[in-house]
């Protein structure tokens, strides 16, 4: 498969295969500065169908991964505000 | 809703001539010295009127007053039920009374002021921007007079802390003259956004106190709607966290009508999760007074309409360990499972029943209605018959 | 709206553009999304809400976009008070790891009655010296507990068989009760046993000190007695009798049970539930199969058995929301739990599913021979000849050594499932946890590769099954909201 790094960055295509290395052992490979190779080898009970479905799965957690990231992104900020007002010292918990 | 109803007597041989706060009494036998501080109700025997009274209260009948007594009050007769230990507030100029406390009753409220910085749609105390510091002025002068064994003191208003110091000097007061009361305090919660607030009042260490505040809605801008206040909601909330932060004892009152029942399990929830340490929820159904009568056609719900958002509401918070109680439902409406929380609250004085109630075995539990609620209440009214 | 002229429609009360995100998890449920957020909060979303949600294209009149703004995955200009409650709910459920260290075992003696095949630790020996906790270590045990800064304490006695070695509970239930006059912590003792020793001595005495019995009940008699071989062949009916003279004596809140789950057990949880329904329990816990003496054939095999045991887990489930729908209350301890943590702003404390890992911050472990480990998992590591998890002695380390020492500190650092790969991005992260002697035991790497892991597998789909009924079906998800 070819994944272009305009698309998804190479953080977001290892998260997904780290992810996906239980059914396959993956290789990733640069093609050019633009694009990388994701090689995939199955093991011989994983049919046809099966591989369909993989992909279909891999793709779908490529975009899933890659919002994630964004949402990370876009709730950084608050994200420590909220942690910083947490772990101040107040009252308000029970001790 | 409290009026500010005052009854006009006719003065006879008046030495005053400004308002004053003063107990009754029906104790002939109270000692000399302590009469002078006393008004003493005269109710049928008028013969051996003792002496040296601050001043006497006839009640339409007519009286054959003794010359020789001063300041002598003749009140109409729908007052004469006041009794010993009772406080008033007498205008001698005007002969006009004003009950401001009564011995006898399990639900004394004081009214701090008619002001107020929210105008809720359904407000049964309607603001008015006036200056009325007299009305603290009369509270503290009334607090010493009160009974000691009172169970409980409300405080409402128009939001009582507006009066800011003032409001602080009441809460002091009642917890140095009645340290055996409780003491309740119905507010919009919204200047304990600031937490000198908070501390100040935790400060005063009252013994037994609980702030009513309440809260319309999950939702910040359905909430700042019904309070018609933008940012009340954030207000409200930054207030209560405040005040919990100085174990000051909070309950949130929530009045059920058409604006505020469809979101009450996700306002449960909310509360669930977020305001977990709340000492008591309140559900109230509503009273058909001031704002009410004005937006009636936006507020009312016939309760049988939303049992089932109650049930989920109450059943949530009940499980988050959270105390849970509804008040000003008929029993008739509710579903049984809510019978334990039901709360009979309509005041001694002011239960009514309607024709539909007839032959109800409930009565006594149930505690009918308002007397308002003459001009609009539920279609589903049904009594019991088992 | 017809408002009288004073008052404002509430359209004036809305003046929103635009929102923003509050940080949130996601992934795919079924045919949907699902969101959870940092304090456990959760959320279905049907495909075209979540996208319009994630391409901020989402429209205030639209009901998905109030339940966002309550349950606090979004924020607009309208309000910033979530923020504050959201810092406060994050407060909360790290609470726990400020109360420190409170349940403290105590393995009194190795020495056992019984012969359970899956038990790597049992000795059955005469040999009371050999293999029984002593005075002086249990001493410097309690030193070790009352140095905890936890106001809630639970002093847990374990074997072996513990009242093989009672003389020695009985002592440290006195020495610990003298201290805590003076400590005054909420201290509660429990003794695990296999109820063969049960006399009126240790009733009257567990009695007088309030103490609570935990023991093992693994299902009807054919299941027992297999799972739990005891030479006399009678252990069932020691269990059984022991059960019921516990609550005769101190009461049916006083004594609990455990089950371990076998290959046998597999097939017969409605066996096993109606065993514990028959002696008056009101809940059970279905534990997890254990990993520990399997060896590593295949990388599949403990998902494999996190699949099978998640069959157990289900079919146990379904006979229990029956037995809630004919009048029995009955719960399932483990969803509970969970449960606890989905629906309510708290922390259940168990020590097995959190993060930073449990191990010796919520629960440590006191050998009979004075060595301290991490937990109970880690001492059968030991047993078995890894002693990876070993923190200490308490015959020659102190409780700062210990506590502060390079192991404990890396083991807590490695194990906050914020910083693991697959878990950091996981929807079901805050309601899940470390388990570092697992994965150890399973993959040789505390942390481990969640896609081979069988502790991932089975609580994801225990995460999916739970969330999936309270998404879904109003009944069970009404039973599921009253175990909280």
């Amino acid at each position: 498969m070819v994944v272009d790094l305009n698309i998804f960055s190479l953080d977001v295509i290892k998260k997904v295969c780290y992810k996906s290395s239980f059914f396959s052992s993956l290789d990733i490979d640069p093609l050019n500065e633009q694009k990388v190779v994701v090689s995939f080898s199955f093991d011989e009970e994983f049919t046809e169908e099966l591989q369909k479905r993989f992909f279909m799965d891999f793709n779908q957690d490529l975009v899933d991964e890659d919002l994630r990231g964004k949402v990370k992104e876009e709730t950084e900020v608050i994200r420590n505000l909220i942690l910083a007002n947490a772990f101040s010292d107040t009252t308000l918990v029970d001790d | 809703m409290i009026t500010l109803s005052t009854k006009k007597g006719i003065v006879r041989n008046t030495t005053e001539n400004e308002p004053f706060v003063i107990r009754a009494s029906t104790n002939k036998n109270l000692p000399l010295i302590l009469r002078k501080k006393e008004v003493f109700l005269v109710h049928e025997d008028q013969n051996n009127i003792p002496i040296g009274f601050k001043a006497y209260a006839f009640f339409d009948c007519a009286p054959n007053v003794p010359s020789e007594h001063e300041n002598i009050y003749v009140l109409p007769s729908d007052l004469d039920h006041l009794g010993d230990g009772d406080v008033l507030r007498i205008d001698p100029n005007t002969g006009s009374v004003r009950v401001l406390y009564r011995r006898l009753s399990k639900h004394n409220s004081f009214l701090t002021t008619e002001r107020c910085n929210s105008f809720c749609l359904m407000c049964s105390q309607p603001p008015r921007k006036i200056n009325d510091d007299y009305l603290i002025d009369e509270i503290l002068a009334a607090i010493p007079l009160i009974d000691r064994g009172t169970g409980e003191i409300g405080l409402s208003g128009g939001e009582p802390t507006l009066l800011g110091d003032r409001f602080f000097e009441l809460v002091k007061s009642f917890k140095n003259f009645l340290p055996e009361t409780s003491l309740h305090i119905l507010t919009n919660g919204r200047l304990f956004e600031e937490v000198k607030n908070a501390e100040k009042i935790s400060e005063i260490n009252h013994h037994d106190l609980m702030l009513g505040i309440p809260l319309y809605s999950d939702i910040s801008n359905i909430h700042d709607f019904v309070v018609q206040a933008d940012g009340a909601y954030d207000e409200t909330i930054r207030g209560i966290l405040n005040l919990k932060a100085y174990d000051v004892r909070v309950e949130i009152r929530v009045v059920i009508h058409n604006q505020t029942y469809e979101r009450l399990p996700q306002l449960a929830n909310f509360i669930a999760r977020n305001l977990t340490f709340v000492d008591h929820v309140a559900f109230m159904g509503l009273e058909m007074m001031g704002f009410t009568k004005t937006n009636l056609n936006v507020l009312w719900v016939d309760p049988i309409k939303y049992q089932d958002k109650l049930e989920a509401a109450v059943t949530g918070l009940d499980r988050a360990g959270i105390r849970v109680s509804i008040y000003n439902h008929q029993l008739c409406l509710l579903k049984p499972s809510l019978y334990p929380f039901s709360v009979k609250s309509i005041s001694d004085w002011k239960n009514e029943y309607i024709s539909e109630c007839d032959g109800c075995l409930r009565k006594e539990e149930c505690g009918g209605f308002f007397t308002s609620a003459a001009m609009k209440y539920s279609d589903h009214i049904t009594p019991f018959t088992s | 709206m017809d408002l009288a002229k004073k008052f404002k429609a509430p359209e004036k009360f809305i003046e929103v553009s635009s929102y923003n995100f509050l940080p949130f998890r996601f992934s795919r449920f079924d045919s949907r999304y699902l969101l959870t957020n940092e304090v456990g909060e959760y959320l279905f979303l049907s495909n075209e809400q979540f996208l319009a949600f994630t391409r901020h294209k989402l429209k205030y009149s639209e009901a998905i976009y109030l339940d966002l703004k309550c349950k606090h995955f979004l924020i607009d200009s309208d309000s910033d008070v979530s923020i504050d409650l959201l810092s406060l709910k994050l407060r909360t459920k790290y609470q726990a790891i400020k109360q420190f260290t409170s349940l403290h075992l105590f393995v009194v003696s190795l020495r056992c009655d019984y012969s359970c095949p899956y038990c790597q630790v049992s000795r059955i020996s005469e040999n009371k010296t050999q293999f029984d906790m002593t005075e002086e270590t249990a001493l410097l045990g309690l030193d070790f507990v009352f140095k905890s800064p936890s106001g809630a304490i639970k002093i847990e006695f374990q074997g072996g068989e513990s009242l093989l070695n009672f003389e020695l509970i009985r002592f440290i239930v006195e020495e610990a009760s003298s201290r805590n006059k003076v400590e005054k912590r909420d201290l509660v003792f429990v003794i695990a046993t296999n109820l063969s020793f049960i006399d009126n001595d240790v009733l009257h005495f567990c009695s007088e000190h309030n103490i609570f019995i935990s023991t093992s009940l693994d299902g009807p008699q054919d299941l027992h007695d297999k799972n739990r071989p005891r030479p006399d062949k009678n252990g069932y009916d020691l269990t059984v009798n022991g059960i019921r003279n516990v609550q005769r004596s101190l009461g049916v809140d006083k004594v609990s049970a455990l089950m371990t789950t076998t290959e046998s057990s597999l097939s017969r949880v409605r066996d096993i539930i109606d065993e514990y329904i028959s002696h008056g329990f009101d809940s059970i816990f279905l534990r997890p199969l254990s990993p520990y003496g399997f060896a590593v054939k295949t990388k599949s095999i403990h998902k494999y058995n996190a699949q099978r045991w998640l069959d157990f887990y289900k079919e146990g489930m379904e006979y229990i929301f029956e037995l809630n729908r004919n009048g029995i209350p009955f719960r399932e301890e483990y969803s509970s739990i969970i449960l606890k943590k989905i629906l309510t702003p708290f922390n259940p404390g168990y020590v097995d599913l959190q993060s930073p890992a449990g191990v010796a911050i919520s629960a440590i472990v006191f050998n009979y021979d004075g060595d301290v480990y991490a937990s109970d998992e880690s001492r059968m590591l030991a047993e078995m000849g890894d002693k990876e998890f070993k923190l200490g002695s308490l015959n020659n380390d102190s409780y700062e050594e210990i506590m502060t020492s390079e192991k404990i500190l890396s083991l807590l650092s490695e194990t906050m499932t914020e910083g693991m790969p697959m878990c950091t991005d996981c929807v079901f992260m805050n309601y899940c946890g470390s388990d570092p002697v697992y994965h150890y035991a399973t993959q040789k790497d505390i942390i481990g590769h969640k896609s081979r892991s069988g502790f991932c597998e089975k609580n994801m789909g225990v995460f999916k099954y739970l969330l999936g009924i309270l998404g879904e079906d109003a009944s069970r998800a009404n039973t599921l909201r009253g175990w909280v």
